[in-house]
C-alpha cells in the first residue's frame, strides 16, 4: 500500500507540468478573439457555449472579461472569423 | 656543574647543528634563483657552461643533446605543418566540389530541397505544438491560406496588393504566430530563423 502511495505520488508529479503547460478552452478562444483583433481584457472567457450544425460548421459563443460577448464561427474548411453580439 | 671543556663542546655541537640547518634551508632559495637567472639569460651555451662546471654533464654531450632536440622539435612543427596544410586543402577541394554540384544542379535545386524539407518540418511541429490551442491554429491557419491566396493573385496579376503589403502581411502573421509560440522557444527560434525561407517557398508556389 505504502508503495502504490508513492508510486502514485511519482505519478502525479511527472504528470503535473505536462498539464499545468498545455493551454485551456477558455484561454484559447480568448487567444483567438485577440487574434482577430477584438478585444477581450484578459487571457480568458467564462460562459462558453459551443453548437455544431451539420455541414460541420461550429459556433462558440463566449464572453470576455471586458464584458463583451463573441460569437466565434468556425466553417468547415477551417476559417475562423470572430464577431461582437450586441 | 659542567666542566669548561664539555661545555664549549656542547655549544660548538648547536651551533654546528644550527648551521647546517641554516644552510639546508638557504640552498633550495639560492637554487631557485640560479635558476630563474638561467631562464632569464636563456643562453643555452651559457647554462651548459654552469652545468660543467658543476661537474654533471660536459658542454659538447649537452650541446649535442640540445642540437638533437631542436632538431626534433623542428620535424615536429613540420610535421604538424604539413597535416594542417593537408587539412585545409582537402577541406578546401571539399567545398569547392559540393560548390560546383550546387552550381551544376542549379540555385533553385540547391536551396529548394533544404527549403521544402524545413516547411514540412516546421509545420509539423507547430501543429504538435502545445503552446498553441487548437482554435487559435485554425485561426492562424486560415491567416496563412489568405496571404497565400494573395500571394497566387499577385503572381496572377489578379490582386490589388502589392509584394511589399503582401510581405508587411505576412512579417505581421509571423509576429503573431512568434508571440503565440512563447512557451515553445525552440520552435520559436527555427521559425524566426526560417523566415526568409518560408516567404522563398511562398514566392515559389510550394507552400
Amino acid at each position: 500500500m505504502k508503495y502504490l502511495m508513492g508510486f502514485a505520488l511519482l505519478l502525479a508529479v511527472i504528470a503535473m507540468p505536462a498539464g499545468a503547460d498545455a493551454v485551456t478552452k477558455a484561454e484559447d478562444i480568448a487567444t483567438t478573439i485577440m487574434l482577430r483583433g477584438q478585444p477581450c481584457g484578459g487571457n480568458t472567457v467564462s460562459n462558453i457555449s459551443e453548437s455544431k450544425d451539420g455541414a460541420g460548421n461550429t459556433v462558440i459563443k463566449a464572453t470576455c472579461p471586458n464584458g463583451i460577448r463573441y460569437r466565434v464561427d468556425v466553417s468547415a474548411n477551417g476559417r475562423v472569423s470572430v464577431t461582437p453580439i450586441r | 656543574m659542567m666542566p669548561w671543556r664539555e661545555k664549549f663542546v656542547r655549544q660548538m655541537l648547536a651551533g654546528c647543528c644550527c648551521l647546517s640547518l641554516f644552510l639546508c634551508a638557504v640552498q633550495p632559495v639560492v637554487a631557485g634563483d640560479e635558476a630563474v637567472d638561467d631562464r632569464a639569460g636563456s643562453d643555452p651555451v651559457e647554462v651548459q657552461g654552469k652545468q660543467e662546471t658543476n661537474g654533471s654533464m660536459t658542454l659538447e654531450a649537452t650541446r649535442q643533446g640540445a642540437i638533437e632536440k631542436a632538431d626534433k622539435a623542428e620535424e615536429k612543427v613540420t610535421e604538424t605543418a604539413d597535416e594542417h596544410y593537408s587539412d585545409a586543402v582537402s577541406k578546401d577541394d571539399g567545398d569547392m566540389t559540393e560548390k560546383a554540384d550546387d552550381e551544376a544542379a542549379g540555385p533553385e535545386a540547391a536551396s529548394g530541397s533544404h527549403t521544402h524539407f524545413n516547411m514540412d518540418a516546421l509545420i509539423e511541429r507547430l501543429k504538435n505544438s502545445d503552446a498553441i490551442g487548437v482554435f487559435t491554429k485554425l485561426a492562424l491557419r486560415s491567416d496563412a491560406m489568405d496571404v497565400v491566396d494573395e500571394v497566387k493573385n499577385w503572381r496572377e496579376h489578379k490582386g490589388r496588393m502589392s509584394l511589399s503589403e503582401i510581405r508587411a502581411r505576412f512579417d505581421g502573421l509571423l509576429l503573431k504566430v512568434l508571440a503565440l509560440l512563447d512557451d515553445d522557444p525552440a520552435l520559436s527560434a527555427d521559425i524566426s530563423m526560417a523566415r526568409d525561407n518560408i516567404w522563398n517557398s511562398l514566392l515559389e508556389g510550394k507552400a
